[in-house]
């Protein structure tokens, strides 16, 4: 039945009589942002609370959607509002070590590491140190990074999102690329 | 590359990121890989920023697709925060032969009651005590505070109720319990949802591809 309705109208059906039309938009859009929550945090606990958080939010402020922006644009929003709320609560609990990037990412990356590929050891550091590096990019650039790797949207669909230029989806996502770049090759290694 | 600010000296107008997320297709790929092959330059950019994003690429391949979407939970309005009056309003609104049929036994109680007082004010005492005891549920009926709503009636107004929004008792259990809703229309159906990555699937490509470059350097996954 909804189906075939488009995100806008769910919204719109969702804050009128029919709650469970947004039913849908959780269905259309659960992966998407549990990836983009999963990329911008880097931690499975966390994103499953601010997908979820996303999602209520959404919800409950449904009535206050008029429209004039996409459904994908006002649950990025939110997502990316959520991931920040997640993230300053976390380091409240000072257990965020992500957003320690100077001091601990120092340490990480003068310990020599042996590159062998086939060492689970290797590639479990490895990807430690690659989530560290993408979570101290700016949160605009780490957007872009996120949505096009974990969320796999064409840049259209970031620029349609975020509504931003093409020009300015690549220009970011080509910044961060290079900022990672550099935060990469700190590594004593080759981390590819 | 064009237009992103790049340290290099190259004008050629090719999209490196198009290039390298495989969003770019038919004639302009073909000219793009024809100076990508002869362009020190680009070649030097596609490969530092293929070994930026092979990582974060193999990040999520490992630690992000293989987990289950989580299970959100909606907390829908519940049949529980709708008050008794709200309940028999609705229920009102949606039943109108259920109202005149209140308006009607409200009437009735009402001009019992009447009877009933103006008999017992009459100093037939004797009367008002015969008729007492069996009268009883007639008094009921003037007692209440919706005395319109008889027991038949009321559980119409029940059923009513209950039938008003079927979707958000559903919606309720769904919330409070792990099983009901068919979730597993909502499960993730990740091959439907999810485009396909096209940049890193095996095609039959044989240009130059982020993952040639990644075995020319060494790596294997
Ligand atoms: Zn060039």
């Amino acid at each position: 039945m909804y189906k075939d309705l488009a995100d806008e109208q769910l919204v719109e059906l969702a804050a009128g009589d029919e709650p469970e039309a947004f039913g849908e938009i959780v269905r259309r859009w659960e992966r998407k942002i549990f990836a983009l929550c999963f990329g911008m945090l880097t931690r499975e606990d966390e994103a499953r609370d601010a997908a979820q958080e996303t999602f209520i939010a959404a919800y409950r402020n449904a009535a206050r959607f008029r429209g004039e922006a996409k459904v994908s644009s006002w649950l990025h929003r939110i997502a990316v509002n959520q991931c920040l709320t997640v993230k300053r609560r976390a380091k409240t609990r000072s257990e965020d070590f992500l957003d320690d990037e100077s001091s601990e990412s120092d340490r990480v990356f003068v310990a020599p590491l042996r590159y062998s590929p086939g060492s689970e050891a290797e590639q479990s550091e490895r990807l430690r140190v690659v989530r560290q590096a993408v979570g101290s990019l700016p949160v605009d650039l780490r957007q872009v990074v996120v949505m096009k790797e974990f969320e796999e949207m064409t840049f259209q669909e970031i620029s349609d999102t975020l509504e931003l230029p093409l020009s300015t989806v690549k220009s970011r996502l080509y910044t961060a690329l290079k900022q990672l770049k550099s935060k990469l090759d700190r590594l004593p290694v080759e981390v590819i | 590359m064009k237009g992103l600010g790049t340290n290099n000296s190259c004008s050629h107008g090719g999209d490196m990121l198009a290039y390298l997320y495989s969003e770019m297709a038919g004639e302009e790929r073909e000219v793009f890989e024809v100076h990508l092959a002869d362009c020190g330059t680009c070649i030097d950019d596609f490969a530092e920023l293929s070994q930026s994003r092979y990582p974060v690429y193999e990040w999520k391949r490992t630690q992000f697709d293989p987990l289950p979407t989580p299970r959100v939970v909606i907390p829908f309005e519940t049949p529980g925060s709708i008050s008794l009056l709200d309940q028999i309003r609705r229920a009102f609104s949606f039943r109108p032969t259920l109202a005149f049929g209140g308006l009607g036994a409200a009437m009735i109680t009402v001009v019992i009651a009447g009877y009933l007082i103006l008999s017992s004010t009459s100093g037939d005492t004797e009367v008002a005590r015969e008729v007492e005891p069996s009268a009883s549920p007639t008094r009921a009926l003037v007692v209440p505070s919706t005395p319109s709503v008889d027991a038949t009636t009321q559980e119409r107004i029940e059923v009513a109720v209950r039938n008003e929004r079927p979707t958000v008792v559903r919606a309720s259990t769904s919330a409070k319990s792990p099983a009901p809703k068919p979730k597993s229309a909502r499960q993730p159906k990740r091959d439907d949802s999810i485009p396909v990555m096209s940049s890193i699937e095996e095609e039959d490509d044989d240009s130059l591809r982020l993952a040639d470059i990644f075995e020319e350097i060494g790596t294997s996954e």
